[in-house]
Protein backbone atom coordinates (compact mmCIF):
# COMPACT_ATOMS: atom_id res chain seq x y z
CA UNK A 1 0.00 0.00 0.00
CA UNK A 2 1.36 3.17 -0.79
CA UNK A 3 1.80 6.01 1.66
CA UNK A 4 -0.33 9.14 0.87
CA UNK A 5 1.50 12.24 -0.06
CA UNK A 6 2.09 14.50 2.20
CA UNK A 7 2.26 17.12 -0.37
CA UNK A 8 -1.20 16.22 -1.52
CA UNK A 9 -3.45 19.11 -2.97
CA UNK A 10 -6.71 19.28 -1.27
CA UNK A 11 -9.09 20.69 -3.93
CA UNK A 12 -12.29 22.18 -2.67
CA UNK A 13 -15.42 20.56 -4.30
CA UNK A 14 -17.21 22.68 -6.06
CA UNK A 15 -19.04 22.94 -9.71
CA UNK A 16 -16.25 22.85 -12.10
CA UNK A 17 -13.78 20.05 -11.49
CA UNK A 18 -13.47 18.80 -14.21
CA UNK A 19 -15.30 15.59 -15.26
CA UNK A 20 -12.88 12.44 -13.88
CA UNK A 21 -10.42 14.36 -12.33
CA UNK A 22 -9.61 13.44 -8.38
CA UNK A 23 -9.76 16.09 -6.26
CA UNK A 24 -6.66 15.21 -4.73
CA UNK A 25 -3.97 13.98 -6.65
CA UNK A 26 -0.69 12.68 -5.23
CA UNK A 27 2.77 11.40 -6.53
CA UNK A 28 1.99 8.10 -5.31
CA UNK A 29 -0.96 8.34 -7.90
CA UNK A 30 0.49 9.75 -10.73
CA UNK A 31 2.78 7.01 -10.81
CA UNK A 32 0.52 4.33 -10.46
CA UNK A 33 -2.11 5.36 -12.88
CA UNK A 34 -0.09 7.17 -15.47
CA UNK A 35 3.49 5.52 -15.28
CA UNK A 36 2.91 2.79 -17.48
CA UNK A 37 1.52 4.99 -20.30
CA UNK A 38 4.03 7.54 -19.79
CA UNK A 39 6.76 5.21 -20.93
CA UNK A 40 4.77 3.89 -23.67
CA UNK A 41 4.65 6.97 -25.55
CA UNK A 42 8.33 7.76 -24.77
CA UNK A 43 8.76 4.07 -26.39
CA UNK A 44 7.44 5.18 -28.85
CA UNK A 45 8.22 8.96 -29.42
CA UNK A 46 12.23 7.98 -28.49
CA UNK A 47 15.01 6.55 -31.33
CA UNK A 48 16.03 4.03 -28.96
CA UNK A 49 15.23 2.45 -25.52
CA UNK A 50 18.05 4.41 -23.76
CA UNK A 51 16.33 7.68 -24.40
CA UNK A 52 13.21 6.32 -23.85
CA UNK A 53 13.92 5.49 -20.81
CA UNK A 54 15.80 8.88 -20.00
CA UNK A 55 12.51 10.83 -21.60
CA UNK A 56 9.94 8.79 -19.47
CA UNK A 57 12.14 9.27 -16.27
CA UNK A 58 12.81 12.85 -17.05
CA UNK A 59 8.67 13.66 -17.55
CA UNK A 60 7.79 11.85 -14.64
CA UNK A 61 10.06 13.63 -12.70
CA UNK A 62 8.88 16.55 -14.12
CA UNK A 63 5.14 15.85 -13.09
CA UNK A 64 6.34 14.67 -9.72
CA UNK A 65 7.55 18.35 -8.88
CA UNK A 66 4.96 20.24 -10.37
CA UNK A 67 2.05 18.34 -8.63
CA UNK A 68 1.24 21.27 -7.07
CA UNK A 69 0.08 22.94 -10.46
CA UNK A 70 -2.20 20.50 -11.26
CA UNK A 71 -5.85 22.31 -10.52
CA UNK A 72 -8.97 19.83 -10.92
CA UNK A 73 -11.20 22.52 -11.72
CA UNK A 74 -9.03 23.65 -14.51
CA UNK A 75 -8.77 20.26 -16.39
CA UNK A 76 -7.90 16.45 -16.23
CA UNK A 77 -4.95 15.20 -14.78
CA UNK A 78 -4.41 13.90 -18.65
CA UNK A 79 -4.18 17.31 -19.60
CA UNK A 80 -2.26 18.78 -17.21
CA UNK A 81 0.26 15.63 -17.88
CA UNK A 82 0.54 15.14 -21.34
CA UNK A 83 1.49 18.49 -21.85
CA UNK A 84 4.38 18.10 -19.26
CA UNK A 85 5.59 14.73 -20.90
CA UNK A 86 4.97 16.60 -24.57
CA UNK A 87 7.41 19.47 -23.06
CA UNK A 88 10.25 17.06 -21.68
CA UNK A 89 10.18 15.51 -25.23
CA UNK A 90 10.80 18.21 -26.90
CA UNK A 91 13.46 19.56 -24.49
CA UNK A 92 14.72 16.12 -25.00
CA UNK A 93 15.08 16.76 -29.23
CA UNK A 94 16.76 20.17 -28.41
CA UNK A 95 19.46 19.26 -25.92
CA UNK A 96 20.26 16.37 -27.73
CA UNK A 97 20.01 16.93 -31.67
CA UNK A 98 23.84 16.04 -31.88
CA UNK A 99 23.05 12.54 -30.35
CA UNK A 100 20.42 12.13 -32.80
CA UNK A 101 22.43 12.73 -35.48
CA UNK A 102 25.19 10.53 -34.16
CA UNK A 103 22.58 7.98 -33.73
CA UNK A 104 21.27 8.27 -37.11
CA UNK A 105 24.38 7.98 -38.45
CA UNK A 106 24.68 4.67 -36.56
CA UNK A 107 21.57 3.65 -37.95
CA UNK A 108 22.42 4.33 -41.87
CA UNK A 109 25.86 2.44 -41.20
CA UNK A 110 23.35 -0.70 -40.05
CA UNK A 111 23.92 -3.75 -42.38
CA UNK A 112 20.67 -4.08 -44.19
CA UNK A 113 21.48 -7.92 -43.34
CA UNK A 114 20.91 -7.24 -39.70
CA UNK A 115 16.67 -6.03 -40.02
CA UNK A 116 14.66 -8.80 -38.73
CA UNK A 117 13.07 -11.74 -40.96
CA UNK A 118 9.19 -10.72 -41.50
CA UNK A 119 6.90 -12.60 -39.67
CA UNK A 120 4.88 -15.38 -41.98
CA UNK A 121 2.15 -14.01 -44.10
CA UNK A 122 3.13 -10.37 -43.75
CA UNK A 123 2.35 -10.07 -39.67
CA UNK A 124 4.14 -7.40 -38.42
CA UNK A 125 6.09 -7.96 -34.58
CA UNK A 126 6.26 -5.98 -32.18
CA UNK A 127 9.58 -5.06 -32.27
CA UNK A 128 9.40 -4.38 -36.10
CA UNK A 129 6.44 -2.35 -35.83
CA UNK A 130 8.35 -0.32 -32.87
CA UNK A 131 11.71 0.12 -34.80
CA UNK A 132 9.09 1.24 -38.07
CA UNK A 133 7.91 3.61 -35.74
CA UNK A 134 10.48 5.26 -34.43
CA UNK A 135 12.04 5.11 -37.87
CA UNK A 136 9.31 8.56 -38.83
CA UNK A 137 10.05 11.71 -38.43
CA UNK A 138 9.68 13.91 -35.00
CA UNK A 139 6.36 14.95 -35.36
CA UNK A 140 4.73 11.92 -36.52
CA UNK A 141 5.91 9.83 -33.89
CA UNK A 142 4.58 12.38 -31.31
CA UNK A 143 1.36 12.16 -32.90
CA UNK A 144 0.96 8.32 -32.85
CA UNK A 145 2.94 7.91 -29.32
CA UNK A 146 0.60 10.38 -27.91
CA UNK A 147 -2.28 8.24 -29.75
CA UNK A 148 -0.97 4.69 -29.17
CA UNK A 149 1.19 4.96 -26.41
CA UNK A 150 -0.52 7.66 -23.88
CA UNK A 151 -3.95 6.11 -25.50
CA UNK A 152 -5.35 9.65 -25.90
CA UNK A 153 -8.02 10.91 -28.25
CA UNK A 154 -7.97 13.30 -31.10
CA UNK A 155 -8.81 16.17 -28.37
CA UNK A 156 -6.01 15.40 -26.24
CA UNK A 157 -3.50 14.73 -28.61
CA UNK A 158 -4.11 18.33 -30.14
CA UNK A 159 -3.96 19.44 -27.15
CA UNK A 160 -1.18 18.15 -26.11
CA UNK A 161 0.54 19.18 -29.38
CA UNK A 162 -0.82 22.89 -29.40
CA UNK A 163 -3.55 22.22 -31.97
CA UNK A 164 -7.41 21.20 -32.32
CA UNK A 165 -8.55 17.69 -32.32
CA UNK A 166 -9.64 17.59 -36.09
CA UNK A 167 -6.11 18.89 -37.17
CA UNK A 168 -4.79 16.33 -34.71
CA UNK A 169 -6.92 13.74 -36.33
CA UNK A 170 -5.86 14.74 -39.54
CA UNK A 171 -2.10 14.70 -39.23
CA UNK A 172 -2.12 11.07 -36.95
CA UNK A 173 -3.70 9.78 -40.30
CA UNK A 174 -1.11 10.89 -42.62
CA UNK A 175 1.18 10.12 -39.85
CA UNK A 176 -0.21 6.28 -40.38
CA UNK A 177 -0.07 5.90 -43.85
CA UNK A 178 3.39 7.06 -43.38
CA UNK A 179 4.04 4.28 -40.95
CA UNK A 180 2.50 1.80 -43.47
CA UNK A 181 4.29 2.86 -46.74
CA UNK A 182 7.22 2.14 -44.60
CA UNK A 183 6.21 -1.30 -43.47
CA UNK A 184 5.48 -2.07 -47.52
CA UNK A 185 8.43 -0.67 -48.48
CA UNK A 186 10.05 -3.42 -46.10
CA UNK A 187 8.17 -6.02 -46.28
CA UNK A 188 5.96 -5.91 -43.52
CA UNK A 189 2.76 -5.23 -44.58
CA UNK A 190 0.46 -5.72 -47.46
CA UNK A 191 -0.97 -3.49 -49.87
CA UNK A 192 -4.77 -2.88 -49.76
CA UNK B 1 -4.36 -2.10 -43.46
CA UNK B 2 -4.90 1.03 -41.69
CA UNK B 3 -7.26 -0.61 -38.65
CA UNK B 4 -5.36 -3.47 -37.94
CA UNK B 5 -2.51 -1.15 -37.78
CA UNK B 6 -3.86 1.04 -35.42
CA UNK B 7 -4.93 -2.44 -33.27
CA UNK B 8 -1.18 -3.14 -33.45
CA UNK B 9 -0.13 -0.20 -32.47
CA UNK B 10 -2.65 -0.01 -28.99
CA UNK B 11 -1.39 -3.50 -28.53
CA UNK B 12 2.20 -2.99 -28.61
CA UNK B 13 3.77 -4.33 -25.26
CA UNK B 14 5.81 -2.06 -23.80
CA UNK B 15 6.47 -2.71 -20.36
CA UNK B 16 7.12 0.23 -17.71
CA UNK B 17 11.00 -1.08 -17.26
CA UNK B 18 11.80 -2.10 -13.91
CA UNK B 19 13.08 0.74 -11.21
CA UNK B 20 12.22 4.06 -13.60
CA UNK B 21 9.30 5.03 -11.55
CA UNK B 22 11.85 4.85 -8.28
CA UNK B 23 14.29 6.73 -9.94
CA UNK B 24 11.70 9.60 -11.59
CA UNK B 25 11.08 9.78 -7.75
CA UNK B 26 14.58 10.15 -6.56
CA UNK B 27 15.25 12.54 -8.95
CA UNK B 28 12.18 14.72 -8.09
CA UNK B 29 13.37 15.02 -4.38
CA UNK B 30 16.96 16.39 -5.72
CA UNK B 31 16.99 20.20 -6.47
CA UNK B 32 16.51 21.05 -9.97
CA UNK B 33 19.41 20.56 -12.52
CA UNK B 34 20.26 22.89 -14.67
CA UNK B 35 20.08 22.00 -18.48
CA UNK B 36 22.47 19.85 -19.82
CA UNK B 37 23.27 19.61 -23.45
CA UNK B 38 26.54 17.33 -23.02
CA UNK B 39 25.62 15.11 -20.03
CA UNK B 40 22.62 14.24 -18.88
CA UNK B 41 23.23 12.54 -15.66
CA UNK B 42 20.77 10.01 -14.86
CA UNK B 43 20.51 9.12 -10.92
CA UNK B 44 21.13 5.33 -10.07
CA UNK B 45 18.52 3.25 -9.00
CA UNK B 46 17.45 3.09 -5.14
CA UNK B 47 15.62 -0.18 -5.00
CA UNK B 48 14.99 -0.09 -1.40
CA UNK B 49 13.45 3.23 -0.83
CA UNK B 50 9.83 3.03 -0.79
CA UNK B 51 7.82 5.52 -3.31
CA UNK B 52 6.13 7.04 -0.16
CA UNK B 53 9.35 8.14 1.71
CA UNK B 54 10.21 9.98 -1.46
CA UNK B 55 7.31 11.94 -1.39
CA UNK B 56 7.57 12.74 1.74
CA UNK B 57 11.10 14.05 0.85
CA UNK B 58 9.63 15.79 -1.83
CA UNK B 59 7.56 18.03 0.30
CA UNK B 60 10.64 19.88 1.44
CA UNK B 61 12.90 19.99 -1.71
CA UNK B 62 10.16 21.14 -4.00
CA UNK B 63 11.03 24.91 -3.04
CA UNK B 64 13.82 25.65 -4.65
CA UNK B 65 12.97 28.61 -6.18
CA UNK B 66 12.39 30.89 -3.01
CA UNK B 67 15.33 29.96 -1.98
CA UNK B 68 17.29 31.15 -4.68
CA UNK B 69 15.21 34.56 -4.03
CA UNK B 70 16.51 34.49 -0.24
CA UNK B 71 19.83 34.15 -1.58
CA UNK B 72 19.75 37.01 -3.86
CA UNK B 73 17.80 39.49 -1.45
CA UNK B 74 21.33 38.88 0.32
CA UNK B 75 23.01 40.24 -3.22
CA UNK B 76 23.96 43.93 -3.56
CA UNK B 77 22.72 45.10 -6.40
CA UNK B 78 19.98 42.30 -6.92
CA UNK B 79 17.16 43.78 -6.03
CA UNK B 80 15.69 44.72 -9.26
CA UNK B 81 14.22 41.08 -9.64
CA UNK B 82 14.67 38.40 -6.87
CA UNK B 83 14.60 35.31 -8.26
CA UNK B 84 16.51 36.23 -11.50
CA UNK B 85 19.48 34.07 -11.08
CA UNK B 86 18.74 30.88 -13.09
CA UNK B 87 21.31 27.53 -12.88
CA UNK B 88 20.20 27.46 -16.54
CA UNK B 89 21.18 30.75 -17.80
CA UNK B 90 23.97 31.20 -15.21
CA UNK B 91 23.22 35.05 -15.03
CA UNK B 92 25.10 36.99 -12.01
CA UNK B 93 22.81 39.22 -11.33
CA UNK B 94 24.72 42.68 -10.68
CA UNK B 95 25.53 42.26 -14.74
CA UNK B 96 21.60 42.87 -15.42
CA UNK B 97 20.33 46.11 -16.77
CA UNK B 98 16.72 47.17 -15.79
CA UNK B 99 14.66 47.87 -18.58
CA UNK B 100 10.80 48.84 -18.64
CA UNK B 101 9.03 48.56 -22.01
CA UNK B 102 5.72 46.96 -22.35
CA UNK B 103 3.50 45.24 -25.11
CA UNK B 104 -0.24 44.00 -25.29
CA UNK B 105 -1.64 41.72 -28.00
CA UNK B 106 -4.55 39.15 -28.36
CA UNK B 107 -5.45 39.85 -24.76
CA UNK B 108 -1.98 39.50 -22.99
CA UNK B 109 0.44 42.21 -21.88
CA UNK B 110 4.42 41.20 -22.38
CA UNK B 111 6.55 43.39 -20.48
CA UNK B 112 10.56 43.60 -20.55
CA UNK B 113 11.77 43.89 -17.16
CA UNK B 114 15.53 43.57 -17.73
CA UNK B 115 18.37 42.31 -19.36
CA UNK B 116 22.17 41.46 -19.61
CA UNK B 117 24.23 41.70 -23.25
CA UNK B 118 27.96 40.23 -23.44
CA UNK B 119 29.99 38.94 -26.62
CA UNK B 120 28.57 35.65 -26.19
CA UNK B 121 24.63 35.81 -25.46
CA UNK B 122 21.79 38.39 -25.05
CA UNK B 123 19.19 37.26 -21.90
CA UNK B 124 15.88 39.16 -22.05
CA UNK B 125 13.48 38.83 -18.48
CA UNK B 126 9.70 39.10 -19.32
CA UNK B 127 6.59 39.28 -17.08
CA UNK B 128 3.74 38.42 -18.60
CA UNK B 129 0.29 39.33 -17.37
CA UNK B 130 2.09 40.68 -14.39
CA UNK B 131 3.40 37.75 -13.20
CA UNK B 132 7.34 36.64 -12.91
CA UNK B 133 8.40 32.60 -13.27
CA UNK B 134 10.00 33.17 -9.95
CA UNK B 135 6.62 33.22 -8.10
CA UNK B 136 5.94 29.43 -7.06
CA UNK B 137 2.68 30.15 -5.98
CA UNK B 138 1.22 32.11 -8.27
CA UNK B 139 3.44 31.22 -11.61
CA UNK B 140 2.49 32.89 -15.05
CA UNK B 141 -0.15 30.94 -17.43
CA UNK B 142 2.31 31.56 -20.28
CA UNK B 143 5.93 32.07 -21.64
CA UNK B 144 7.82 33.18 -24.63
CA UNK B 145 7.38 30.87 -27.74
CA UNK B 146 8.88 32.21 -30.68
CA UNK B 147 10.74 35.42 -30.35
CA UNK B 148 13.56 37.50 -32.25
CA UNK B 149 15.59 40.79 -31.66
CA UNK B 150 16.33 43.06 -34.34
CA UNK B 151 18.87 46.11 -34.25
CA UNK B 152 18.08 49.26 -37.10
CA UNK B 153 20.70 47.99 -38.95
CA UNK B 154 18.55 44.88 -39.88
CA UNK B 155 20.85 42.43 -38.27
CA UNK B 156 18.19 39.63 -36.99
CA UNK B 157 19.80 37.80 -33.34
CA UNK B 158 17.63 34.15 -32.79
CA UNK B 159 17.22 32.72 -29.82
CA UNK B 160 19.92 30.22 -28.74
CA UNK B 161 18.71 26.56 -27.79
CA UNK B 162 19.60 27.33 -24.08
CA UNK B 163 17.32 29.77 -22.75
CA UNK B 164 14.66 29.69 -20.29
CA UNK B 165 10.80 30.64 -21.38
CA UNK B 166 11.28 33.47 -19.60
CA UNK B 167 14.69 34.40 -19.49
CA UNK B 168 15.16 33.99 -23.68
CA UNK B 169 18.60 34.34 -24.29
CA UNK B 170 19.74 35.32 -28.20
CA UNK B 171 23.25 35.47 -30.12
CA UNK B 172 25.31 38.10 -29.04
CA UNK B 173 24.77 41.67 -30.13
CA UNK B 174 26.71 43.06 -32.74
CA UNK B 175 28.50 46.21 -34.06
CA UNK B 176 26.67 49.42 -33.21
CA UNK B 177 23.91 47.62 -31.31
CA UNK B 178 26.22 46.32 -29.04
CA UNK B 179 27.04 49.89 -28.04
CA UNK B 180 23.49 50.60 -26.72
CA UNK B 181 22.04 51.11 -30.41
CA UNK B 182 18.23 50.66 -30.57
CA UNK B 183 16.89 46.96 -30.38
CA UNK B 184 13.42 45.77 -31.12
CA UNK B 185 12.83 42.25 -29.11
CA UNK B 186 9.27 40.91 -31.73
CA UNK B 187 7.74 37.92 -29.48
CA UNK B 188 5.09 36.19 -31.70
CA UNK B 189 3.85 33.38 -29.83
CA UNK B 190 3.29 32.79 -25.80
CA UNK B 191 2.87 29.39 -25.11
CA UNK B 192 0.18 28.46 -22.34
CA UNK B 193 1.35 26.62 -19.03
CA UNK B 194 -1.47 24.44 -19.20
CA UNK B 195 -3.15 22.82 -22.08
CA UNK B 196 -4.25 24.71 -24.91
CA UNK B 197 -3.14 26.84 -28.29
CA UNK B 198 -0.46 28.76 -28.44
CA UNK B 199 -0.97 32.34 -28.00
CA UNK B 200 0.06 34.44 -31.18
CA UNK B 201 0.14 38.36 -31.91
CA UNK B 202 2.46 40.70 -31.68
CA UNK B 203 4.45 42.15 -28.74
CA UNK B 204 6.76 44.55 -29.66
CA UNK B 205 8.92 46.33 -27.39
CA UNK B 206 12.23 48.57 -27.90
CA UNK B 207 14.97 49.00 -25.82
CA UNK B 208 18.86 49.51 -25.68
CA UNK B 209 21.55 47.38 -24.12
CA UNK B 210 25.33 47.99 -23.81
CA UNK B 211 26.85 44.84 -24.44
CA UNK B 212 30.23 44.21 -21.95
CA UNK B 213 32.78 43.08 -24.35
CA UNK B 214 34.62 39.59 -24.95
CA UNK B 215 36.92 39.36 -22.38
CA UNK B 216 40.76 38.68 -24.31
CA UNK B 217 41.52 35.22 -23.71
CA UNK B 218 43.91 33.39 -25.37
CA UNK B 219 43.19 30.26 -27.09
CA UNK B 220 45.51 27.50 -25.10
CA UNK B 221 47.81 25.64 -27.66
CA UNK B 222 46.85 22.48 -28.64
CA UNK B 223 48.40 19.48 -26.80
CA UNK B 224 48.84 15.79 -27.92
CA UNK B 225 48.54 12.74 -25.95
CA UNK B 226 49.05 8.92 -26.67
CA UNK B 227 48.70 9.93 -30.35
CA UNK B 228 45.78 11.91 -30.24
CA UNK B 229 45.67 15.92 -30.98
CA UNK B 230 43.36 18.21 -28.81
CA UNK B 231 43.07 21.78 -30.01
CA UNK B 232 40.55 24.55 -28.75
CA UNK B 233 39.76 26.03 -32.74
CA UNK B 234 37.94 29.06 -30.92
CA UNK B 235 37.29 31.02 -27.42
CA UNK B 236 34.66 33.03 -26.21
CA UNK B 237 34.40 34.30 -22.99
CA UNK B 238 32.51 37.32 -20.97
CA UNK B 239 32.62 37.65 -17.34
CA UNK B 240 30.15 34.94 -16.88
CA UNK B 241 30.40 32.43 -19.96
CA UNK B 242 33.28 30.60 -21.72
CA UNK B 243 31.91 29.39 -24.75
CA UNK B 244 34.68 27.36 -26.66
CA UNK B 245 34.44 25.34 -30.34
CA UNK B 246 37.16 22.32 -30.29
CA UNK B 247 38.12 19.24 -32.56
CA UNK B 248 40.59 16.30 -31.95
CA UNK B 249 41.94 14.57 -34.17
CA UNK B 250 44.32 11.03 -34.48
CA UNK B 251 44.63 8.36 -32.71
CA UNK B 252 41.20 8.25 -30.46
CA UNK B 253 39.16 9.39 -33.46
CA UNK B 254 40.10 6.53 -35.15
CA UNK B 255 39.48 4.17 -32.33
CA UNK B 256 36.15 5.79 -32.15
CA UNK B 257 36.13 5.60 -35.55
CA UNK B 258 36.32 2.01 -35.24
CA UNK B 259 33.94 1.24 -32.81
CA UNK B 260 30.92 2.59 -34.39
CA UNK B 261 31.89 1.25 -37.72
CA UNK B 262 29.77 -2.49 -37.12
CA UNK B 263 26.50 -1.45 -35.03
CA UNK B 264 24.64 -4.66 -33.87
CA UNK B 265 21.13 -4.45 -35.28
CA UNK B 266 19.25 -2.18 -32.53
CA UNK B 267 16.37 -5.07 -32.19
CA UNK B 268 14.43 -5.86 -29.28
CA UNK B 269 15.26 -9.14 -27.21
CA UNK B 270 11.67 -10.85 -26.95
CA UNK B 271 12.54 -13.41 -24.31
CA UNK B 272 13.97 -11.56 -22.04
CA UNK B 273 12.03 -11.78 -18.69
CA UNK B 274 12.23 -9.51 -15.45
CA UNK B 275 10.80 -10.40 -12.53
CA UNK B 276 8.60 -8.14 -10.85
CA UNK B 277 8.62 -7.37 -6.80
CA UNK B 278 9.02 -4.79 -4.18
CA UNK B 279 10.74 -1.78 -4.96
CA UNK B 280 11.52 -2.54 -8.46
CA UNK B 281 7.63 -0.95 -9.43
CA UNK B 282 5.11 -2.30 -11.91
CA UNK B 283 6.07 -4.93 -14.82
CA UNK B 284 3.35 -5.21 -16.85
CA UNK B 285 4.07 -8.33 -19.52
CA UNK B 286 7.30 -8.77 -21.11
CA UNK B 287 9.61 -6.18 -20.72
CA UNK B 288 11.14 -4.21 -23.42
CA UNK B 289 15.57 -4.45 -23.56
CA UNK B 290 17.46 -3.94 -26.28
CA UNK B 291 19.67 -7.21 -27.19
CA UNK B 292 22.70 -7.56 -25.10
CA UNK B 293 25.00 -7.09 -27.98
CA UNK B 294 23.54 -3.42 -28.61
CA UNK B 295 23.46 -2.50 -24.87
CA UNK B 296 26.75 -3.40 -24.80
CA UNK B 297 27.78 -1.70 -27.87
CA UNK B 298 25.81 1.41 -26.70
CA UNK B 299 28.06 1.26 -23.34
CA UNK B 300 31.03 1.34 -24.71
CA UNK B 301 30.08 3.93 -27.08
CA UNK B 302 29.79 6.04 -23.89
CA UNK B 303 32.16 5.21 -22.07
CA UNK B 304 34.42 5.95 -24.97
CA UNK B 305 32.78 9.31 -25.04
CA UNK B 306 32.95 10.32 -21.63
CA UNK B 307 36.93 9.45 -21.71
CA UNK B 308 37.91 10.64 -24.36
CA UNK B 309 35.50 13.60 -25.80
CA UNK B 310 33.45 15.35 -22.91
CA UNK B 311 34.62 18.35 -21.75
CA UNK B 312 34.59 19.63 -18.70
CA UNK B 313 35.95 23.16 -16.57
CA UNK B 314 37.73 22.90 -13.94
CA UNK B 315 37.96 26.27 -12.13
CA UNK B 316 40.71 27.77 -9.96
CA UNK B 317 39.01 26.67 -6.70
CA UNK B 318 38.83 22.87 -8.39
CA UNK B 319 35.32 22.93 -8.43
CA UNK B 320 34.50 20.74 -11.93
CA UNK B 321 31.91 22.56 -14.09
CA UNK B 322 30.49 20.81 -16.97
CA UNK B 323 28.97 22.41 -19.88
CA UNK B 324 25.32 23.60 -19.94
CA UNK B 325 25.18 23.34 -23.67
CA UNK B 326 27.11 22.00 -26.12
CA UNK B 327 27.90 18.35 -27.51
CA UNK B 328 29.62 16.58 -29.76
CA UNK B 329 29.17 15.14 -33.45
CA UNK B 330 30.38 11.52 -35.14
CA UNK B 331 33.43 11.59 -36.79
CA UNK B 332 33.92 13.40 -40.00
CA UNK B 333 36.90 13.64 -42.04
CA UNK B 334 39.32 12.74 -39.62
CA UNK B 335 38.05 14.67 -36.80
CA UNK B 336 36.30 14.78 -34.06
CA UNK B 337 34.50 18.53 -33.22
CA UNK B 338 32.09 20.21 -31.10
CA UNK B 339 31.26 22.83 -28.65
CA UNK B 340 30.52 23.85 -24.86
CA UNK B 341 29.17 26.43 -23.09
CA UNK B 342 29.98 26.82 -19.63
CA UNK B 343 29.76 29.27 -16.88
CA UNK B 344 32.52 30.75 -14.84
CA UNK B 345 33.46 31.03 -11.62
CA UNK B 346 35.06 34.71 -12.03
CA UNK B 347 38.59 35.36 -12.80
CA UNK B 348 41.41 32.95 -12.77
CA UNK B 349 43.67 29.90 -14.26
CA UNK B 350 41.10 27.15 -15.47
CA UNK B 351 41.73 24.07 -16.67
CA UNK B 352 40.05 22.39 -19.60
CA UNK B 353 39.41 18.86 -19.48
CA UNK B 354 38.69 16.42 -22.63
CA UNK B 355 37.60 13.34 -20.76
CA UNK B 356 40.01 11.82 -18.53
CA UNK B 357 42.89 12.03 -20.61
CA UNK B 358 43.89 15.79 -21.48
CA UNK B 359 43.99 18.51 -20.08
CA UNK B 360 44.91 22.81 -20.83
CA UNK B 361 45.33 25.57 -18.96
CA UNK B 362 43.20 28.39 -19.83
CA UNK B 363 43.43 32.35 -17.89
CA UNK B 364 40.37 34.11 -17.41
CA UNK B 365 41.14 37.93 -17.03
Amino acid sequence: MMQQASNAIEVPERLGVAEGAPAVLTAAELCDGYAARVYRFAAMVSRGSAEAEDLAQDALERAIRRIESFDARRGSVDAWLWRIVVNAAADAGRVRKRRWLLLAKLERTRDPGDEITPRIDGAIGDDDLLEAVRRLGQRDRALIALRFGGDLDYAAVGAALGMTGAAAGVALRRALARLRRDLESTGHGRKT
Amino acid sequence: MTSSLEERLFALELPLPKGLVLRAAAAATQPARRASGVAVVRPVAIGALSLGAFVGINAVAGHVWPAYGRLLADVPGARIVPGWLDPRTGLVPQTATPLNASATSAGHEVRLIGGSADGVRTLLFVEIDGKSYSDVNDPPRFSVGAATITDRNGNVYKQLPYGHNFIPAFEPLRGAAADGGPLTLHITELLPAEPGDPVRGDWTMRFTLVAEPLLDVRVPAAIVTSGTTYEVVSVRASREVLDLHWRATGEAVAQFTALIADPPAMTLDPTTETPGGAGGGPVLGRPITVTPEFQAYSDRIHAFMREHFEVSLVAPSGETLHPFSGGSGAPKDGAVEGDATLLLRGPGRYFVRFGTVAEMSIDIP
